[in-house]
């Protein structure tokens, strides 16, 4: 289990190319007893220990069979937990294949067979069961165990773990999970290492919330100091992208911050959001972290953050 | 057909032994006559020269001010894992061996604001798209002949050139060449980035071999308040687009046309010389200290931030510069 479970092996090619939005299907070992699973919608951080498995997110429904057989090539222990950092379908979808293939610690569950617990904010189980059409999931995916505080906390696995509710960032169900004595922070969409964060106001997401969630990861996050040169530093799993640290938080938080002032400026001059977009606000970062077609583009971005800063959220997490 | 023939014989009578190595160990400590502005006093402001910026690179670099890397949580990142050739700081090479006695690793050590760069010479892949970015970055190599030449992945966002915020993006890739004569150490850089750079950025440096540079490394980094009013706020130092004041730093000081200060590819050839030599005149200052020929901070003896004691030579790459045409401004003085 302690070997390095690196599925692909890619090498980079001779010249700087600009990566493709898709992750490989892979799993990484992070920590000793710490996994990431990539390329299956949303990333999903694997915790292992004597009390059987932790998993943060699932995944896309469809990916549901690939996990589980990742999951189980990790560990045969059972997964007790599947903790939710929001309502997003890449996150939440493989919720029901994986917690029917698991058992609840708590043996007076409601449920008529063995399933793990699906831990999330309330607010993911009201946005999924309340969700009506084709892109609503069943019941079964629904999270069967919700809370409301700023924390709810766990000591499993011989690791203190705790939720953090982070709301109002990408939605008004975030949640980050701090695997302590791992140290490990699993972010959720809060960090997208793909391309500027979705910000989704009609769900809750502000530019205001995203900033106050980076800024909090930055106060539990801890860097490699002041022995610069050890690998020794609390790791990031975001939602989206690659294992990250201090760093790539850093460099993210500034990047939004930057534009987030640009923006604010152009509204203080009276601009219109027509006006600001045609002003290229997020020049210097866009190429890196925009997109001028897919399901998040730049111009949704800029959209987003005037939006939230001409009409600010009632409250975000401090 | 014949043509191909032709070419690989050449390639194989020229080729040297793959097995081909050179004894790299050892404490090196840069000369600082080589581009010594960057590396003694530092860039000027809003001097992008020599670097084929992207109109995104040119952006971003002119959203920077130095109190960036001066906000608490930047002050001990690493800089980029190419900035050995732009700092007045020694080098250490060190190799690792496996159990049978293999050279399974060149490693450039790093320092306080560098991570290590650790060549992997057993030729194990790069890692996926997924693992971690590193401030060293993930590097493999390989002998040719007797120059060891590495490709470095996996690398943090890092400014190319901190000084004036040149960016490099956390998908910049660098070849490194390392080649040494005696007790000189040549290092070549090729850096490329698909989103801030135009064309590969190319440094070459040589360091000399000297022993008792071993102690001059640092490997801690502590943090201090450097800009109270940041505190705890959230807040990022920056210049709005269009307000950085620096922006025309080089044509103020130097007449330099500011195509040529920004970046742009096209002024790194010889040809953009020769476009812009007939346009050019020679600053009063510069003429003052050295007629004929800019000194860059020579010119600011005396004022803050000048470099004292040095004085103006050219090297005699006289033909490199305008030494000897004397501008109609300075010919009136």
């Amino acid at each position: 289990m302690a070997a390095l479970l690196a599925a692909a092996t890619q090498v980079q090619p001779a010249a700087a190319q600009r990566p493709t939005d898709a992750a490989v299907f892979e799993t990484l070992q992070i920590r000793s007893n710490v996994f990431v699973i990539f390329g299956a919608g949303g990333n999903i951080t694997v915790h292992v220990g004597e009390d059987g498995l932790v998993l943060v997110d699932s995944g896309s429904a469809s990916r549901g069979s690939d996990v589980l057989a990742a999951v189980r090539r990790i560990s045969g222990r059972p997964i007790r937990y599947i903790i939710n950092t929001g309502p997003d379908e890449d996150h939440v979808g493989g919720n029901e294949t994986l917690a029917r293939a698991g058992a609840s610690l708590m043996d007076d569950t409601f449920a008529d067979d063995p399933r793990a617990a699906v831990v999330s904010h309330e607010n993911v189980l009201l946005r999924l069961s309340g969700a009506t059409g084709p892109a609503a999931l069943p019941s079964g995916a629904w999270p069967s165990e919700t809370f409301t505080s700023r924390y709810r906390s766990l000591y499993v696995n011989d690791d203190p773990i705790q939720i953090i509710r982070q709301l109002g960032a990408h939605s008004d169900g975030d949640a980050m999970v701090h695997f302590r004595r791992a140290d490990v922070i699993a972010t959720g969409d809060v960090l997208d290492l793909r391309h500027f964060p979705v910000i989704d106001p009609t769900r809750g997401g502000s530019i205001q919330g995203e900033l106050a969630a980076l800024n909090r990861l930055l106060d539990l996050v801890v860097p490699a100091m002041p022995l610069v040169l050890k690998d020794a530093r609390t790791l990031v799993v975001p939602g989206h992208g690659r294992v990250a640290d201090y760093a790539e938080l850093v460099d993210y938080r500034d990047t939004l911050t930057v534009i987030r002032n640009i923006i604010a400026d152009q509204i203080q001059k009276g601009m219109t959001l027509e006006q600001v977009r045609n002003a290229n606000p997020a020049a210097g970062y866009r190429a890196r972290w925009g997109r001028d077609s897919g399901p998040w583009t730049t111009d949704m971005f800029v959209e987003a953050v005037y939006n939230g800063l001409k009409n600010p959220p009632a409250g975000s997490e401090p | 057909m014949r043509y191909i023939c032709a070419v690989l014989g050449v390639l194989l009578l020229s080729a040297a032994p793959a097995s081909a190595q050179a004894e790299l160990s050892g404490t090196y400590i840069p000369l600082m006559h080589e581009d010594y502005i960057e590396r003694g006093p530092g860039s000027f402001l809003g001097d992008y020269t020599g670097v084929p910026l992207t109109d995104e690179g040119r952006a971003k670099a002119l959203l920077y001010t130095s109190n960036q890397p001066s906000q608490y949580e930047r002050q001990c990142l690493a800089q980029s894992a190419g900035i050995f050739q732009y700092r007045p700081v020694a080098i250490r090479f060190f190799k690792e061996w496996n159990d049978e006695g293999r050279v399974t690793a060149w490693v450039l050590g790093g320092d306080n604001l560098r991570g290590d760069i650790r060549i992997w010479m057993d030729g194990r892949p790069h890692p996926s798209p997924n693992a971690q970015h590193t401030e060293g970055g993930f590097a493999t190599g390989a002998w040719e002949g007797d120059t060891l030449v590495a490709h470095v992945t996996h690398l943090k966002t890092a400014w190319i050139r901190r000084g004036v915020g040149i960016p490099a993006s956390d998908h910049t890739t660098i070849d490194m060449y390392f080649t040494r004569r005696e007790n000189l150490l040549t290092i070549t850089t090729i850096q490329e980035d698909p989103y801030y750079l135009t064309q590969p950025h190319v440094v070459s440096r040589v360091f000399e071999w000297n022993p008792r540079a071993a102690d001059v490394t640092r490997q801690t980094c502590n943090t201090a308040n450097e800009i109270p009013s940041l505190e705890d706020t959230g807040q990022v130092p920056h210049n709005m687009p269009g307000q950085n004041p620096e922006a025309d730093y080089m044509v103020r000081t130097f007449n330099l046309p500011k195509d040529a200060a920004m970046g742009f590819a096209e002024t790194l050839y010889p040809e953009y010389r020769r476009k812009i030599r007939s346009l050019y005149t020679l600053p009063v200052a510069c003429d003052e200290r050295a007629p004929g020929y800019c000194c860059g901070w020579i010119e600011r003896q005396g004022l803050p931030g000048g470099a004292p004691s040095l004085t103006c030579n050219d090297g005699g790459f006289g033909g490199l510069g305008p030494r000897g045409r004397r501008t109609p401004a300075a010919t009136e003085r």
